[in-house]
C-alpha cells in the first residue's frame, strides 16, 4: 500500500517529504480541532463531523495525486496524436518513415523525445514490427497500435497511396476516439453534480431526525 | 457577463431568504447572503469570464486556421493568406495585434500563437514554417490539422449542450431541496419553535446553505473545465 503510494508520488515527481509533512499537518489539525471542539461544546456530534472531515480530506489529498497522474497520462495520449500530426506533415512531404521520426524529435516533449529516440535505436537494430509495437504499448489507446502497425507497413512495403490512405483513416479514428473520451468525461463529470442537491436533502432529513430525537429526549427528561 | 452577476445576486437572495425562513436567525441569513454575494463577485464571475474567453478564443482560432489554409492553397503566398485571415477576424482580435504590423510573417504568427495559446495553433505555426521551408501540398499536409480543429470545435459545442442540460437539472433539484427546508417551518410550526432553540439546528441550516454554495462552485468549476490542449486556465489572459 505504502509502496504504491510512494510509486504514485514518484510518478508525478512530487517531493515525498513535503507531501508527507502536508498530510500529517492536515490530519493533526483536524483531529486536534475535533477533540477541542467536542470537549469545549460538549457535543459528541462534532467528533463525528471531525471523523467525516478526516476521511474526506485524506480522500481528497490522495485523489489529487491520482488526478495528477491521470493528467500526465492523458497528456501523453494527446502528445501521441500531436506527434503523429507532425509525422503526417513530413510523410506527405516525401520523407521516409525513418527520416520523419528523426524530424519529430524537434517537436517532442522530453518524455516523448526519449521514446522516439529509443524507437529509432530499436529500428536500427530490429527491422521487424516489434519496435513499433513497443512504442504503441506506451499509450493506452488501442488505436495507437493500429496506427504504428500502419506506419510499419509503410516501412515494409513502401509509402504508397494505399498505406497513406490506411494511415490517415486510422489516425482520424484515433482523434475521434480521443474526442469521444473527452465528451464522455464531460458527461460523467457534469452528471455527478446532480448528487449534491440529493446530499443536501439527506442532510435536512438528518437534521430533522436529530431535532425530533433531541425534543423527545427533552420531553422524557421533563417526565 | 452582467447577467452572471444578476443570476448570482438572485441565487444569493434565494439562499439568504431560505436560510432566514428555515432558521429564524438574522445573523445566519446575513452570513449566507454576504458569503454568496462575495463568492459570485470574486470567484464565480472571473471563472466564468475565463470560460467564455476560452470558447471565444478557440472560435477565433478555428476561423483563422481554416481561412489561412484555404487562402494559402488558393493564393499560394503566406502574406496574402494572412491578410485574408484577418478579414474574417473580429475587431477585438485585430486590435490585439495592431502593434505587430512591422513584424516578419513568422514573428506575426508567433505573436498570434501567444494570443491563442492552443496547441493546435502551435501545430499550425509549425506546419506553415515547414511549408515555407520545404513547400508541398498545403491541403494534403494540413488534412489532419483541419480535422483536429473541427473535432475540438465539435467537442466545445457538445460540452456546452451537456452543461446546459445538467445545470437545469441541478438548479431544479436544489430549488426542491431548499423548498423542503422552508416548508418544514410552516408544516411543523410547533416543532419548529422548539427546535430553533437547539444549538445544532441553526449551525445545521448554515452548513446546508454553505454546502449548497460549495456545490454551486463545484458545478461552475466542472462547467468551465474544457480540455483544450495548450490552454492553461491558471494563466493570465492577454
Amino acid at each position: 500500500m505504502l509502496k504504491r503510494f510512494n510509486d504514485l508520488l514518484d510518478f508525478i515527481s512530487a517531493n515525498k517529504v513535503k507531501e508527507y509533512v502536508l498530510i500529517a499537518v492536515i490530519n493533526i489539525a483536524i483531529i486536534a480541532s475535533a477533540i477541542v471542539l467536542t470537549i469545549f461544546l460538549k457535543q459528541i456530534m462534532i467528533a463525528f463531523v471531525g471523523l467525516i472531515a478526516l476521511v474526506i480530506s485524506n480522500y481528497l489529498i490522495i485523489n489529487s495525486y491520482i488526478e495528477k497522474k491521470k493528467a500526465i497520462l492523458d497528456e501523453r495520449e494527446h502528445e501521441f496524436i500531436a506527434i503523429i500530426s507532425y509525422f503526417q506533415f513530413f510523410i506527405t512531404n516525401s520523407y521516409n518513415v525513418y527520416q520523419a521520426f528523426q524530424s519529430l524529435i524537434a517537436y517532442a516533449s522530453p518524455w516523448m523525445e526519449e521514446q522516439i529516440q529509443s524507437l529509432i535505436i530499436e529500428i536500427d537494430n530490429d527491422k521487424s514490427v516489434k519496435p513499433f509495437i513497443n512504442f504503441a504499448n506506451k499509450f493506452k489507446n488501442n488505436v495507437a497500435s493500429n496506427v504504428m502497425m500502419s506506419i510499419y507497413q509503410m516501412v515494409d512495403e513502401g509509402e504508397n497511396g494505399l498505406h497513406m490512405y490506411q494511415f490517415r483513416n486510422l489516425f482520424q479514428e484515433l482523434s475521434k476516439s480521443q474526442q469521444m473520451d473527452l465528451i464522455d468525461a464531460k458527461e460523467r463529470s457534469m452528471g455527478s453534480i446532480s448528487s449534491f442537491p440529493l446530499l443536501g436533502a439527506g442532510a435536512i432529513t438528518v437534521l430533522l431526525t436529530f431535532g425530533i430525537i433531541s425534543v423527545m429526549g427533552d420531553m422524557i427528561n421533563v417526565l | 457577463m452582467n447577467s452572471v452577476l444578476t443570476i448570482g445576486i438572485i441565487i444569493s437572495i434565494v439562499l439568504g431568504i431560505s436560510s432566514f425562513v428555515a432558521s429564524n436567525n438574522y445573523i445566519i441569513a446575513a452570513v449566507v447572503l454576504a458569503i454568496s454575494i462575495l463568492y459570485f463577485l470574486f470567484i464565480a464571475k472571473p471563472l466564468l469570464r475565463k470560460y467564455e474567453t476560452k470558447i471565444k478564443r478557440f472560435d477565433e482560432c478555428y476561423h483563422f486556421i481554416n481561412t489561412f489554409i484555404v487562402s494559402l492553397s488558393i493564393k499560394g503566398t503566406v502574406s496574402s493568406a494572412y491578410e485574408s485571415s484577418l478579414q474574417v477576424m473580429p475587431e477585438s482580435f485585430i486590435s490585439s495585434i495592431e502593434n505587430i504590423e512591422a513584424f516578419s510573417q513568422e514573428d506575426k504568427l508567433e505573436h498570434i500563437n501567444k494570443y491563442f495559446r492552443f496547441h493546435v495553433f502551435s501545430l499550425f505555426v509549425d506546419l506553415i514554417n515547414i511549408y515555407q521551408e520545404q513547400g508541398g501540398n498545403i491541403l494534403e499536409m494540413s488534412h489532419h490539422l483541419l480535422e483536429e480543429v473541427r473535432l475540438i470545435e465539435e467537442y466545445i459545442s457538445i460540452s456546452k449542450s451537456i452543461t446546459k442540460k445538467k445545470m437545469v437539472e441541478f438548479t431544479i433539484l436544489w430549488l426542491l431541496t431548499l423548498g423542503i427546508m422552508v416548508f418544514m417551518r410552516f408544516a411543523l410550526t410547533q416543532f419548529f419553535s422548539t427546535i430553533t432553540k437547539q444549538i445544532f439546528y441553526p449551525i445545521g441550516i448554515l452548513s446546508i446553505c454553505l454546502f449548497c454554495l460549495l456545490s454551486i462552485h463545484i458545478a461552475i468549476s466542472k462547467m468551465s473545465k474544457l480540455q483544450i490542449r495548450g490552454w492553461n486556465d491558471a494563466e493570465k489572459i492577454q
